[in-house]
C-alpha cells in the first residue's frame, strides 16, 4: 500500500487496467462489432444481398411459404422454425432439425432462405460463421475451452470494474476536464485522451462492466445456488424462469391441421401482434404442438409474450405470464448489455461508445508506455516490461483492426467449396494478427504503427469494392434500392478506413511534418529554388 | 426529424455547459466569463437537458430515453470536444444556429 489514500488508488487503477488492457481491448473490441452481428452475416453471405425487407409484407402469406418449403424439404423432421423478416435480416429463415441419432443429444440442424420480396427460395450460402463468431469471440475467446475462456474474460471484466471505480476516485476534475483534449502535447494528449473516452461516455462503461459480469453471474457466484439447492441447480432456474415445457410425443400419429387453418388459429389468439418467429414441435404426433413468439417491442424488459398452440386441433395450450421482478431486472440487464431492445439510431450510440471504450483502454496502455519510457531516458536505464508492453501494445491495438479486416477478406476470397471454409475465415483472422504480433516482435517504433494504420486504412478502404466485384449488389445500388444494411456496412467500412487514414497522418513523424510545413510554406511565398 | 431535433437539444445544452467553464468560454468567445454568465449557462444547460430527455421520453418512454440520453450527450460531447480542441471559434455560431434548426424543428 502506498502512503495516502489518492496514491494508493492511483497505483490500483494503474496496475489492474495494465494487466488486463489487451484481453479487455479484445472483449470490447469483438463486442463492439457484434453489435452489428445480424447484420455482419447479411453481408458476409453474399448468396443473401438480394434479399430486401418490405414493412407493407403479408406476414402470412411468408409463413405460408415456409411451411411449404418446410413440408417439402423437412416432412420426417423433428422440429421446425420459421422467423420472419426484419430491417436487421431482411429474409425469411426456415430451418428444421432432424430427429436425434443414438448417443446425441439433438439432431442435425438445417436452414434456408426465402426472399420475401420475390417469394423465391434463395439458393445455399456460403458457410460462414459471420457476425456470430465476433460475438462468441468476445466471451467464449476461441482455441480453448468454453469455461476457461469465461473464466478469464469473467477475471478481466473484474478487474475492469475496479479500475473505473478507482478510475472515477483519482480523477478529481472529472467535470472541469470534461471537454478538454490538448492535441500535441505528448504524454499529456494521452492522458486527456485517456480522460475524455474513459468520462464522456462513463456511463457505459460502468454499465457495460456491470451488466457483463452479471451475464455470467451463477457461474462466477454459485455459492448461494449451491448451498439452497446443492446438484439441483436444474430446479433453481425452472422457478426462476419457469418456461413452459413441450409434452413429450405420445407415438400416436396424428395429422397437423392445413396451414390456412392453422393461421386462422394463429391470428384468432395473437391478433394484429407482429410475430417474431414460430416453432413446431412433435411434428406428426398428437402431441404436435406451435409456440408463436412474438416480437419484443424497443423497451428495455426483452420478455415479449408467447403462445403455446396445438397444431392438431388449434387451441391455445398454455402462454407466456408476467415473471418476477428479479426475473425481469435479470433480463433488463441483458438487454442492456447486449443491447437487443435497441433501434438503428441507439445501437450506432452503442457502436460509438464501445469505440471509445476501445480507445480508453488502447490510451492508458501507450500512456502508461509513453511515461516510462521519458522516464527511462532520463535515468538512461533500460526496462524489459517496457519493451513488453509495447509488444503487445502494437500487437493488439494495431493487429486486431487488421484481423477483422483480413476476417472480411477471407470470407469473399476464399473459394465456396473450400473444405471447412467456416473454420478457415476464423483461422484467417488469428494468421494474420499473429503475423502482427511477429512483426511486433522486431518492430515497435511510430513508423511501424503509421504503416500498420494506413494498411488497415487501406484494407478497410478496399471492401467495398471487394463486396462490389464479389457480390451482385454494390453501394450505390444498395442505397438506390434501400438496401441500407448493406449500404451502411459499406460505408463503416469507408468512415473506419477514414479513421485510420488520420489516425495515421497524425503520427508521421515530427520531422516530415515540419519539412511538408517547409516546402508547402516555400511554395506559397514562391521562393522555390 | 423528431430524434434530430432531440440530438440537437442535448448538443445545445452540452455546449452551454461547456461555455460554463472558464478556458472554454475565452476559446470560444475571446472573452473573460462572469460568475454570473457561468451560472447563466449552467442553469440552461441543465435545463436544455432536462428538455431533451422529456422530449425523448413522450417520444421513446423513461426508459429508452434514458439510455439514449447517455448515447447522446456522449456523441454530443465528442464532438464539443473535437471542435473545443480544433475549432473552438466555430462554436459561436453553430450553437445559435442549432437553437434555430431545433426550434423550427419543434414547431412544425
Amino acid at each position: 500500500m502506498k502512503d495516502s489514500f489518492f496514491r494508493s488508488m492511483t497505483w490500483l487503477h494503474t496496475w489492474v487496467g495494465l494487466l488486463t488492457c489487451w484481453v479487455l481491448f479484445l472483449v470490447f473490441f469483438a463486442g463492439t462489432a457484434a453489435y452489428y452481428r445480424a447484420e455482419i452475416n447479411l453481408w458476409m453471405q453474399p448468396e443473401n444481398h438480394g434479399s430486401q425487407y418490405d414493412a407493407n409484407a403479408d406476414n402470412q402469406q411468408l409463413i405460408l411459404k415456409g411451411l411449404t418449403s418446410l413440408a417439402q424439404q423437412a416432412p420426417d423432421a423433428e422440429s421446425w422454425w420459421i422467423y420472419l423478416p426484419t430491417q436487421r435480416v431482411p429474409l425469411l429463415t426456415y430451418a428444421w432439425s432432424d430427429p436425434a441419432a443414438e448417443g446425441q443429444r439433438f439432431g442435425d440442424y438445417h436452414q434456408g432462405f426465402i426472399n420475401p420480396t420475390t417469394g423465391e427460395a434463395l439458393p445455399k450460402a456460403r458457410e460462414s460463421r459471420g457476425g456470430d463468431f465476433l460475438y462468441r469471440l468476445h466471451f467464449d475467446l476461441y482455441y480453448m475451452s468454453v469455461l476457461t475462456a469465461r473464466w478469464i474474460v469473467g477475471f478481466c471484466t473484474m478487474f475492469m470494474l475496479v479500475a473505473i471505480i478507482s478510475g472515477i476516485v483519482i480523477h478529481k476534475r472529472i467535470f472541469k476536464d470534461f471537454f478538454s483534449f490538448r492535441p500535441g502535447k505528448g504524454p499529456r494528449s494521452w492522458l486527456d485522451a485517456h480522460v475524455a473516452s474513459s468520462v464522456l461516455a462513463l456511463p457505459f462503461h460502468l454499465m457495460i462492466t456491470y451488466t457483463g459480469l452479471v451475464t455470467l453471474m451463477f457461474m462466477y457466484m454459485p455459492w448461494g445456488l449451491n448451498t439452497q439447492y446443492g446438484d439441483e441447480t436444474q430446479a433453481f432456474y425452472s422457478q426462476w424462469k419457469p418456461i413452459y415445457q413441450t409434452p413429450a410425443a405420445t407415438g400416436t400419429p396424428a395429422t397437423m391441421l392445413d396451414s390456412q387453418s392453422l393461421l386462422s388459429a394463429i391470428h384468432s389468439v395473437v391478433g394484429e401482434s407482429p410475430i417474431e418467429g414460430l416453432q413446431f414441435d412433435n411434428l406428426n404426433d398428437s402431441n404436435a404442438s406451435v409456440t408463436v413468439k412474438i416480437a419484443p417491442e424497443h423497451n428495455l424488459n426483452q420478455q415479449a409474450p408467447w403462445y403455446h398452440l396445438s397444431t392438431v386441433t388449434g387451441t391455445v395450450l398454455a402462454q407466456s405470464a408476467v415473471t418476477s421482478g428479479a426475473n425481469q431486472t435479470q433480463s433488463a440487464m441483458i438487454a442492456l448489455h447486449s443491447g437487443r431492445f435497441a433501434g438503428q439510431g441507439l445501437r450506432l450510440l452503442y457502436l460509438l461508445a464501445g469505440l471509445t471504450g476501445c480507445v480508453m483502454i488502447a490510451s492508458g496502455a501507450i500512456m502508461w508506455a509513453e511515461k516510462l519510457a521519458q522516464k527511462q531516458l532520463k535515468k538512461d536505464k533500460n526496462h524489459s516490461g517496457l519493451t513488453l508492453v509495447n509488444m503487445l501494445n502494437l500487437a493488439t491495438f494495431a493487429g486486431l483492426p487488421i484481423a477483422l479486416a483480413c476476417y472480411f477478406y477471407a470470407n469473399r476470397l476464399l473459394p465456396v467449396t473450400f473444405v471447412d471454409r467456416e473454420n478457415w475465415e476464423i483461422h484467417c483472422f488469428f494468421i494474420s494478427w499473429a503475423l502482427v504480433a511477429l512483426l511486433a516482435c522486431f518492430k515497435r517504433d511510430k513508423q511501424t504503427w503509421q504503416r500498420l494504420f494506413l494498411l488497415t486504412a487501406l484494407l478497410y478502404g478496399l471492401l467495398p469494392l471487394l463486396n462490389a466485384m464479389t457480390s451482385q449488389y454494390q453501394l450505390i445500388n444498395n442505397l438506390q434500392r434501400q438496401a441500407y444494411v448493406l449500404a451502411g456496412f459499406d460505408l463503416m467500412m469507408l468512415a473506419l478506413a477514414a479513421l485510420f487514414y488520420m489516425a495515421a497522418k497524425r503520427l508521421r513523424s515530427p520531422k516530415k511534418v515540419l519539412a511538408t510545413r517547409v516546402t508547402k510554406a516555400t511554395t506559397e511565398l514562391g521562393v522555390e529554388s | 426529424m423528431t430524434a434530430t431535433v432531440e440530438l440537437l437539444t442535448c448538443f445545445i445544452a452540452m455546449g452551454l455547459l461547456a461555455l460554463s467553464y472558464f478556458s472554454h468560454h475565452r476559446a470560444v468567445r475571446n472573452r473573460p466569463l462572469t460568475d454570473a454568465q457561468a451560472r447563466g449557462f449552467r442553469t440552461a444547460g441543465t435545463a436544455t437537458l432536462v428538455l431533451c430527455y422529456w422530449l425523448a421520453s413522450r417520444h421513446y418512454g423513461p426508459a429508452y430515453a434514458s439510455v439514449l440520453l447517455l448515447g447522446w450527450v456522449c456523441l454530443s460531447s465528442i464532438i464539443l470536444v473535437i471542435l473545443l480542441s480544433y475549432k473552438p471559434r466555430w462554436l459561436q455560431p453553430i450553437l445559435p444556429a442549432s437553437t434555430v434548426v431545433c426550434l423550427l424543428g419543434l414547431l412544425y
